[in-house]
């Protein structure tokens, strides 16, 4: 439910405007388009179906449209990375989101370790710059690349949105530079204004962290040599497969930085981002930089026991086949990597799209350099190397990598076509074979570094005096200069950081102590729902009102307290108005005048002239018809209820039959008709004194019609009746009679009815039946069979008639008044 | 599972065989009907009997606890238990039970009676009230006219008082008839072919 920020009223989810006050409501939820799953509303894809919730271009950032130069025919596209959307400004750097801890180590030593930005803060689309400058192209493209220096694509992590394209000239140092107004972490930010020398001074200085992940093409970086060189080549590891964009880089190094990789560095880390994980080997290309790659992922090769495995290459690097050598490429410091095959790396990437792991990224697929932009790498790295193929000259800027080439023969590097046009159609060599040096491991990666693994030995750490790239150092480590555009990525330190805000906090949680991530910290930021820890206390959107507050804080009263073990009383009816109780006595009063005034003889007249009922005149001739000695059948079929009514019928009908001495047999199938039976017969011997047995009392005749047709079908109980006469003021009895005499066909009885005034006008239907001589119905048609009889109804009857006329005028008078008022008084009498 | 078949296999071989007996009265299925019949008008007079009982029991109950309007039950039951030993001893045509009834039974139904026409009059009064409808104001005249041409004081209104009878009232209470006729053999019959079980506990 949403509640209404201005009346406070609830409101169906997914509701737009309040349904109390109309005002708009804050989308909480946003349906999917596909499956129709109601989604929060930080959410860029659905949690069912992974579809896009947010459109590409509602991600785009509005500064991204402020560089020209941004590359809008390599706008990155396709990386379906979680579920946060980029925050836009500077916020997004300073989000403190964690990003790819084993980049840290591509950043100054002596910077601290900022958490760099995390995947999930997907940069604007479009390739980097020096993505685009990676092209095996003239060095004028990649100058024209250089100044490029923002990129933000659309779902590029916020590591990779500062990536900025590699300096195409020889100051090989110089870092590219990155727009301040670009969504750049902090530490990609400050990149552009470091000296890569600076930075490739102090590899030593630093403490080699432990990273918890660090891909296989980048546990092989050292710290570059600062000096007269440019960024020398890092240091990749055989088993991972460097992108050729990355030994393009190695132009500013110098290719002795490639040398043999004698030793390898041990720190694997265990978990690489799912971008990373998908690395494999690239292809054997011509150049010796892209040679360099392409042999490194060769599956069949297995790590040493004493080599760790590292993380797994991203599926965009595995693709991507060494390029040549050029001097301008940037400088990769990888560690080294024990582990060749993408197969073997077995680094978990917690938190991302490990189904993404081995895709190519869009925004790398639709990269289209042309070839005169991919410069070579300045090595060749070991894992390119062809076999036998001792490793390149370190040329500069370059990749360093392990010098095992028989090792790196057995791989097999895939690149994918559009680096592999990115090779350097120069025919410049190679950098030095890939002698991948101990790369001194930065703080970041060494967080990274998966559960088993210890950090490196010192001995293995490169030596605090920087030596020149590519010479060897304590540990058989192998020094490798940093190229100046991985220096750029370093998290700068020394920005201020914003406030820290409630997924700040949350984002930076400790590190895992056990299970599979031990050693890991979050590298996405915790939903503040979802993955909120034990003691966060996330603010309420909204505040509540007093009222609400008031409201709850009752409620829980309430539900503190014990219950009530007295019952509720109920609440007692509502008394009628002084209307209503005027209204009924004047009803009462009226219709009780009306029936008493005629019986109390306050009528001067007999005021009722009934009208002559079809069934009488039928009905008194077939009981005229009846001979002395005839039996007749008497069913008194009524209570003492309708006694008043039924009596006077009775009495007509009884005093006919008893006048033309019919032998009677009253039965009745009502329980309480037995004693108006004896009731009769005692008023009828006493008057009429017939013979002895002339009046016989049935009784009580059970089982309704069943009793009655049994006692029609059983002559042996009674003499066969002439006449049956039926005396009822109920429905029921009145059609068993009618049907059990009708069913005996031709030996059914001839049958006379006497209805009451309420049960004759229900029971019409059954008067027109075969076998129904006559009828009459109420005290009008009594007094109708008197007069067809030629005897004045006696006294009683006429004023009990005048009484029923005059209430049933008062009665019909009454309903006309009521609806006349009702239909004249409107809404207001209704009311 | 005795439970549930048993007294269904029992109403319907009971009800195929009384009617069975209707429609083709020969010897043995005419007496078995006849037999059948006599044991359901036992049955009957002995539900009767239970319902009395469990009236006085009730109200017994009620009785003892001393419950909201237990001098109403004390009256019943005193009653119930005195009409029943006076009937029993001197039967229905006694000249008590021919005092109980004429002089309580007859008055007291006949005021409740009286009493419903005064509510019946005033309910006719507010129903346009709480529905202004055609077929309220249709039913408010006709019963005008029945009230005033069943005792006519003009002979006009006692004719169109008959014609109603005779004609509309009398084709609709036709076709209810058939209707009711209609539902009560379909529900025998569901009873007969076991579709319909009110005697178990399906």
């Amino acid at each position: 439910m949403i509640r209404c920020p201005k009346c406070n009223a609830l409101n169906k989810d997914g509701s737009s405007f309040c349904n109390k006050c109309g005002s708009p409501l804050q989308k909480t939820q946003i349906r999917c388009p596909m499956c129709g799953t109601l989604n929060p509303v930080g959410n860029l894809f659905c949690d069912r179906c992974h579809a896009r919730l947010v459109p590409l271009e509602k991600v785009i950032p509005p500064e991204s449209t402020a560089e020209p130069e941004e590359t809008s025919a390599s706008r990155v596209q396709g990386i379906s990375l979680p579920t946060r959307p980029a925050a836009t400004g500077e916020g997004a750097a300073d989000k403190g989101e964690e990003s790819l801890n084993w980049l840290e180590g591509l950043l100054k030593p002596e910077s601290e370790a900022e958490t760099p930005p995390s995947e999930t803060s997907l940069p604007t689309a479009g390739l980097p710059d020096w993505i685009a400058d990676l092209a095996p192209a003239e060095p004028e493209v990649q100058e024209e690349a250089e100044a490029e220096t923002t990129v933000a694509p659309a779902e590029l992590p916020a590591w990779l949105s500062g990536l900025t394209p590699a300096e195409p000239t020889e100051e090989s140092a110089s870092a590219p530079a990155i727009p301040q107004d670009t969504e750049l972490p902090e530490w990609l930010a400050a990149q552009g204004e470091e000296e890569p020398p600076a930075a490739l001074s102090t590899p030593e200085q630093e403490a080699p962290p432990a990273p918890a992940e660090m891909p296989a093409w980048l546990s092989g970086l050292t710290p570059a040599e600062p000096a007269e060189e440019a960024a020398s080549a890092p240091a990749i590891s055989r088993d991972t497969e460097l992108p050729e964009w990355l030994t393009t880089q190695r132009e500013e190094e110098p290719s002795a930085a490639l040398n043999t990789p004698e030793q390898e560095i041990s720190p694997a880390p265990a978990e690489m981002p799912a971008w990373l994980s998908g690395l494999t080997p690239a292809e054997p290309a011509e150049e010796a930089a892209t040679s360099a790659l392409d042999t490194l992922s060769d599956e069949s090769q297995k790590p040493t026991p004493q080599e760790e495995v590292a993380a797994e290459i991203p599926a965009w690097l595995a693709d991507l086949a060494p390029a040549g050598t050029a001097p301008e490429s940037k400088t990769v410091i990888f560690t080294d990597e024990e582990t060749t095959s993408a197969q073997e790396i077995k680094t978990p990437v917690p938190e991302l799209e490990t189904e993404k792991a081995h895709k190519t990224p869009a925004w790398l697929q639709e990269i289209t350099p042309a070839p005169e932009t991919i410069s070579p790498p300045p090595s060749v790295p070991a894992f390119t190397l062809e076999e036998g193929e001792p490793p390149a000259e370190e040329t500069g800027e370059g990749v360093v990598f392990l010098d095992e080439p028989a090792e790196l023969a057995e791989k097999a590097v895939e690149i994918p076509d559009w680096l592999r046009d990115l090779a350097p159609t120069s025919t410049e060599e190679a950098p030095a074979s890939a002698a991948l040096q101990q790369a001194e491991v930065p703080q970041w990666l060494e967080s990274l570094r998966p559960p088993g693994t210890g950090p490196l030995p010192e001995t293995a750490l490169p030596d605090t005096e920087p030596g020149s790239i590519g010479e060897e150092v304590a540990g058989g480590l192998i020094k490798a200069e940093i190229p100046t555009w991985v220096q750029q990525l370093r998290p700068d330190t020394t920005a201020t950081v914003a406030a820290p805000s409630p997924l700040d906090e949350v984002a930076t949680s400790p590190q895992e102590e056990a299970g599979p991530l031990k050693g890991l910290q979050g590298i996405l930021p915790a939903l503040p729902v979802v993955d909120m820890p034990p003691d966060f206390q996330p603010q309420p959107a909204l505040g509540a009102s007093s009222q609400v507050m008031e409201a709850a804080q009752l409620w829980q009263d309430l539900l503190q307290h014990p219950r009530s073990t007295k019952r509720p009383v109920a609440r007692a009816h509502a008394r009628p108005g002084w209307g209503q109780t005027v209204s009924r006595w004047i009803v009462a009063v009226l219709l009780v005048l009306a029936a008493l005034a005629p019986i109390l003889g306050f009528l001067p007249e007999t005021l009722a002239q009934p009208p002559l009922q079809a069934g009488v005149a039928p009905l008194q001739l077939a009981v005229e018809g009846l001979q002395a000695g005839d039996t007749a059948l008497v069913a008194l079929e009524y209570g003492p209820a309708e006694a008043n009514e039924m009596d006077h019928i009775t009495e007509a009908l009884l005093t006919h039959l008893m006048e033309h001495g019919v032998q009677v047999v009253a039965v009745s199938t009502v329980p309480e008709g037995v004693g108006l039976i004896q009731t009769w017969l005692d008023w009828a011997e006493t008057r009429y004194q017939p013979a002895e047995g002339s009046l016989v009392n049935g009784g009580y005749l059970p089982g309704e019609s069943n009793g009655i047709a049994q006692f029609l079908g059983s002559p042996q109980r009674t003499p066969k009746p002439d006449f049956l006469l039926v005396l009822a003021a109920r429905t029921g009895p009145l059609r068993w009679w009618v049907e059990q005499n009708a069913v005996a066909g031709s030996r059914a009885l001839p049958m006379g009815v006497g209805l009451s005034a309420s049960t004759g006008p229900r029971m019409r239907p059954y008067l027109d039946v075969y076998g129904v001589q006559g009828w009459l119905i109420g005290l009008p048609g009594t007094t109708a069979y008197w007069q067809s009889r030629g005897i004045r109804p006696n006294e009683g009857l006429a004023r009990r008639l005048d009484a029923l006329l005059l209430t049933q005028w008062v009665a019909a008078g009454l309903l006309l008044a009521g609806a006349a008022y009702y239909l004249t008084a409107g809404k207001k009498g209704a009311a | 599972m005795l439970k549930r078949t048993l007294p269904t296999a029992v109403a319907i071989s009971t009800g195929i065989l009384v009617l069975l007996g209707s429609f083709l009265p020969v010897s043995p299925l005419r007496e078995v009907r006849l037999f059948l019949i006599q044991w359901a008008m036992v049955l009957g007079i002995f539900a009767f009997i239970l319902a009395f009982l469990h009236l006085l029991r009730v109200h017994l109950i009620r009785l003892g606890r001393r419950s909201k309007g237990w001098s109403t039950s004390l009256l019943l039951v005193l009653s119930a238990i005195s009409v029943l030993l006076l009937v029993s001893t001197q039967g229905p045509t006694s000249q008590w039970s021919q005092h109980l009834m004429n002089d309580f039974l007859v008055p007291g139904e006949s005021a409740l009676l009286a009493l419903t026409a005064v509510t019946l009059v005033l309910a006719g009064m507010r129903m346009l009230r709480a529905r202004r409808t055609s077929g309220s104001i249709l039913f408010l005249l006709i019963a005008v006219l029945m009230l005033v041409g069943t005792v006519p004081y003009v002979g006009i209104l006692g004719e169109i008082a008959d014609w109603i009878q005779g004609v509309p009232a009398l084709a609709g209470m036709r076709g209810l008839l058939l209707g009711v006729a209609l539902g009560t053999t379909m529900a025998g019959l569901r009873v007969v072919f076991g579709a319909t079980r009110p005697h178990s506990d399906d």
